[in-house]
């Protein structure tokens, strides 16, 4: 007798289900005889989903599929596989999925493993800024100022004072030669406009 | 964060002043018509240069120009009203502007009131949601609300 295993799905308890979870966990590409992540996400529960997502990110497998089904703690950790293993389609698909605390986890982990990542990413950067904390957004900014002035520019608005005042000391260090301080004096507290303002004057002389 | 409205509104004053039309300043400063109105409806910002360039035609320092150490007057009625915006929500979240949440909610546009729910939200700005309670809406609720766990 030949049955379809789709078919069938309806009608598996959870613990066939979870099984089949497994199996599909195990193997390379995520697929258990010809079911994939997809077929199954809508029966499985979300423990599962959890279980699946996380362990196929884990073997650079991203089934972006099965997000709407899984937890934002687990999306948050394959999306923080996609952007160690530079997949940012992956990564960029989990944001709108993601609480803003799991959002900023898979973030900062990965900017403290490297620095450079959305340097040479193809991620708009303004895209991400709904879904994150100002800590968030502070690492990404000084992750991007160098190699991405014009999107650096763009998150200028949700700095804070603080991030500015770090801004301009590194400049005073000749750190970010290429940064448009034309769009960032608007942004600045007082002190730091005068010591920009002054640096300016004293290049004119 | 300085207010470009307010800085426009000064560049204006000096070139009124000096008996200048926008284009005699922009003629001046080797940039358009449009630059210069621009500057004075905070439309777009004067660059570094362009300030210094101003502030030594209008023989003023440039703190002068950019209201550097000026107390900001807020109308109590319309707190944006001659400010730029993003100046005025900043201004307020930070604690230099005390006015009751709901004044300032009431007159927030809906990206300015999203701003306002975060920073309540983050804690970083303490002031009773009592006082706006009836113009959340069920999304602002649930936004406010803390996170679900998990069971």
């Amino acid at each position: 007798m030949n049955l379809n295993a789709k078919k069938m799905l309806p009608f598996l308890d959870g613990d066939e289900l979870h099984a089949i979870v497994l199996q599909m966990a195990e193997s390379p590409a995520g697929v258990y005889d010809d079911l994939s992540p997809q077929d199954l996400a809508p029966f499985a529960e979300e423990e599962d989903i959890d279980l699946l997502l996380v362990a196929l990110a884990g073997k650079g497998v991203f089934e972006t599929d099965l997000y709407p089904f899984a937890t934002s703690e687990a999306i948050g950790k394959a999306a923080q596989a996609a952007l160690s293993s530079k997949n940012f389609e992956a990564f960029s698909k989990a944001m709108p999925f993601l609480d803003e605390e799991d959002a900023d986890a898979a973030i900062l982990a990965v900017l403290k493993e490297n620095s450079e990542v959305f340097a040479s990413s193809n991620v708009k950067i303004g895209s991400l800024l709904p879904f994150l904390s100002e800590e968030a957004t502070t690492a990404l900014f000084f992750s991007i100022v160098d190699a991405k002035p014009e999107e650096a520019k763009a998150l200028l608005p949700h700095l804070e004072e603080e991030d500015f005042h770090r801004l301009v000391e590194e400049a005073e260090e000749g750190k970010h030669p290429s940064f448009d301080w034309d769009a960032a004096y608007p942004f600045l507290e007082e002190e730091d406009v005068k010591r920009l303002f002054a640096a300016a004057l004293k290049q004119k002389r | 964060m300085l207010d470009m409205l307010a800085i426009g509104h000064k560049i204006a004053a000096l070139r009124k002043r000096e008996n200048l039309s926008q284009e005699a300043l922009a003629a001046r400063l080797y940039v358009t018509r449009q630059a210069v109105s621009n500057w004075e409806v905070a439309k777009s910002a004067p660059t570094i240069d362009n300030i210094l360039e101003l502030s030594s035609l209008f023989g003023v320092s440039f703190e002068e120009i950019l209201g550097l150490g000026e107390k900001t007057l807020f109308d109590q009625k319309d707190l944006f009203k001659d400010h730029e915006r993003a100046y005025v929500l900043k201004t307020f979240l930070e604690g230099g502007l005390k006015v009751p949440l709901r004044e300032i909610y009431d007159q927030a546009t809906g990206e300015e009131r999203r701003r306002i729910l975060k920073a309540l939200k983050e804690g970083r700005l303490d002031a009773p949601i009592s006082e706006i309670d009836d113009l959340l809406g069920d999304r602002g609720r649930e936004f406010l609300s803390p996170r679900r766990e998990k069971p």
